[in-house]
């Protein structure tokens, strides 16, 4: 029936107006995000999940900016409008919600919520922004991956594997859900993902003494382990062997900073005083703010 | 009478080689201005606005822009009193009476009274900072490494700086000791974990050195070709090489980073914990 009666609105007074009758002003004044589950439940309760939520809050953001006193650090984890390529400025409310709802979707100069589609949305104004269905809405704090990503040449964008889409409501709220067809609803939990085996090529070559190693990291579009400022971290260790008897043992640490680049081989040199018949390799990784290692891949070479 | 002279040479001298530099103990309510407990410097904004303001009211007087000059003598008044407020130790040592003469020199447009009042505040500013400036400083005006830990790329265990400083510069006389006693495998091995740790050292430079120019300092371009070219170097056991690549090295991360951080490290080490 509400639904009948919105139409028969929408035909007599067209859809300008009803927008004004429906306008929640408040929205449009950077509340908590809270008050956007109320409609956009789905989108809030990941959002709530993700790291994005605790970017101010965080015990390692915390530390490592010695009290958030490294003022340099803190507008990317309370940022008040993320822009395309563009460093944001630091807001003064609510900066315990991190990146929030406000930070990525509303912008003043348009006083209404930004997003990748066209919607008819009364509560609150909406512009289309192609920005978002780009790697350049990202790259205004996460600037040393996007440059990675942008030398790697890939067609994936961030948003395809760091905000995976299912096709759903945007909106939970009756009746505003039916107001939209069902669209591709963007994971807002902002997963890391996690590289395996078929990420990597791996090459063994031994010449008397010397063995060299080489890694190629041929699918993940940007350097692993990537950040612009945290410390996540990549671990290889290298376990030789002759017939059963441990010969070799040799640890590389990768940060940021020398980690696998998107399609280059990265070379490590290994001396052995014996020539092994058997080498392992085992890469883990442990995430920026994890102390728990997770294991990658596991690999047996055998030579003669 | 040559021992007496002997002796007072030897008081003179030993007076003026005898000049040690005292740190003092800063009140503890100033850390309440400064980073970590303060998200901004606070006291130090609060000393730029002093020296605008006295130099606005020097200026001014000077100029006999006596109307400018009242608004700065008030401002410096103002600001000037807060010290007390903030670090209650030091508000005693203020020349409130000074500072209250000085705004009514400036009402009354009275130059030489009011270039007198502006000498006697400007001796408690260099006094305070005679006393002071040094252990601030180092205190609060350099990081703070003591509680830094580095996770070590050969043990994989956290260590912390200095620890790390010293297996890293230990490997590297290993290298070279091992090359020159004729022992290559070891050699490679110490030189090859030195260059692990070397590369190690970029995450904790990166907390702090954030953008790409500053990384061009600390491990840039050609650091990362000097330290390709001592990854073949100590490969091939050729240590001409090694010697020539550990001297740019030295020279332009070693040195460059202990010019900068080392000394203040050392002093904030025996004073700034306090």
């Amino acid at each position: 029936m509400r639904v009948i009666f919105l139409l028969f609105l929408m035909f007599s007074l067209g859809c300008e107006k009803i927008e004004k009758i429906f306008l929640e002003e408040d929205i449009l004044d950077r509340p908590p995000s809270k008050r956007c589950s109320e409609c956009h439940t789905k989108i809030y309760s990941q959002w709530k999940d993700s790291r994005h939520s605790v970017a101010w809050i965080s015990e390692d953001f915390i530390k490592k900016t010695e009290n958030r006193t490294k003022t340099k650090c803190l507008s990317c984890h309370a940022p008040l409008e993320v822009k395309a390529v563009k460093k944001p400025e630091l807001r003064n409310k609510l900066r315990e919600e991190g990146v929030n709802c406000f930070s990525c979707h509303y912008r003043g100069d348009t006083n209404s919520i930004h997003g990748p589609y066209r919607v008819f949305s009364p509560p609150h104004y909406s512009t289309y922004d192609p920005d978002y269905i780009s790697s350049k809405i990202c790259a205004g704090c996460h600037e040393k991956t996007y440059l990675k990503w942008k030398e790697s040449g890939s067609v994936k964008n961030c948003q395809d594997c760091h905000m995976p889409a299912k096709k759903e409501r945007l909106i939970q709220k009756f009746p505003f859900t039916y107001f939209h067809s069902k669209k591709n609803l963007h994971n807002h939990s902002f997963p890391s993902l996690k590289a395996d085996e078929k990420d990597f090529l791996i090459n063994f070559s031994i010449k008397q003494n010397f063995i060299l190693m080489k890694i190629k990291n041929i699918k993940i579009p940007h350097t692993i382990p990537t950040s612009q400022q945290g410390s996540p971290k990549y671990y290889i260790t290298i376990t030789g062997y002759k017939h059963n008897k441990k010969i070799l043992e040799e640890r590389f640490m990768l940060t940021p900073k020398n980690g696998l680049e998107p399609k280059k081989w990265k070379s490590f040199d290994l001396f052995v005083d014996d020539k092994p018949n058997k080498i392992s390799i085992k890469i883990d990784r442990k995430l920026s703010w994890s102390k728990k290692k997770e294991e990658i891949l596991k690999k047996d070479f055998y030579f003669d | 009478m040559r021992l007496f002279v002997l002796f007072i040479l030897m008081s003179i001298f030993s007076v003026s080689y005898g000049k040690n530099i005292k740190l003092r103990d800063l009140p503890k309510e100033l850390s309440n201005y400064y980073p970590p407990k303060s998200e901004k410097m606070e006291f130090v904004e609060l000393m730029h606005t002093l020296s605008v303001s006295i130099t606005g009211v020097v200026s001014n007087i000077k100029e006999g822009d006596w109307q400018n000059a009242e608004k700065w003598a008030k401002r410096l008044q103002e600001n000037y009193l807060k010290i007390g407020k903030m670090v209650k130790k030091w508000d005693k040592l203020l020349k409130k009476e000074d500072m209250e003469k000085l705004v009514n020199a400036v009402k009354s447009k009275d130059k030489a009274g009011s270039m007198e009042f502006v000498q006697n505040i400007s001796k408690s500013c260099v006094q305070c900072h005679k006393n002071y400036q040094l252990s601030a400083k180092i205190k609060f005006h350099s990081p703070n490494f003591n509680k830094t830990q580095i996770e070590d790329p050969v043990s994989g265990l956290e260590y912390s700086i200095e620890d790390y400083m010293k297996a890293m510069t230990n490997d590297m006389k290993m290298m070279r000791i091992h090359l020159i006693d004729g022992q290559k495998n070891k050699a490679r091995k110490s030189g090859f974990n030195f260059i692990k740790r070397f590369e190690g050292m970029t995450q904790m430079c990166k907390d702090c050195h954030t953008t790409k120019k500053d990384e061009e300092i600390y491990f840039g371009i050609e650091a990362n070709k000097r330290i390709t070219a001592l990854r073949e170097a100590v490969a091939n056991g050729e240590l001409i090489q090694i010697k020539k690549q550990l001297k740019w090295i030295s020279q332009n991360n070693c040195s460059k980073c202990h010019n900068v951080h080392q000394t203040l490290y050392l002093l904030k080490e025996r004073f700034g914990s306090k």
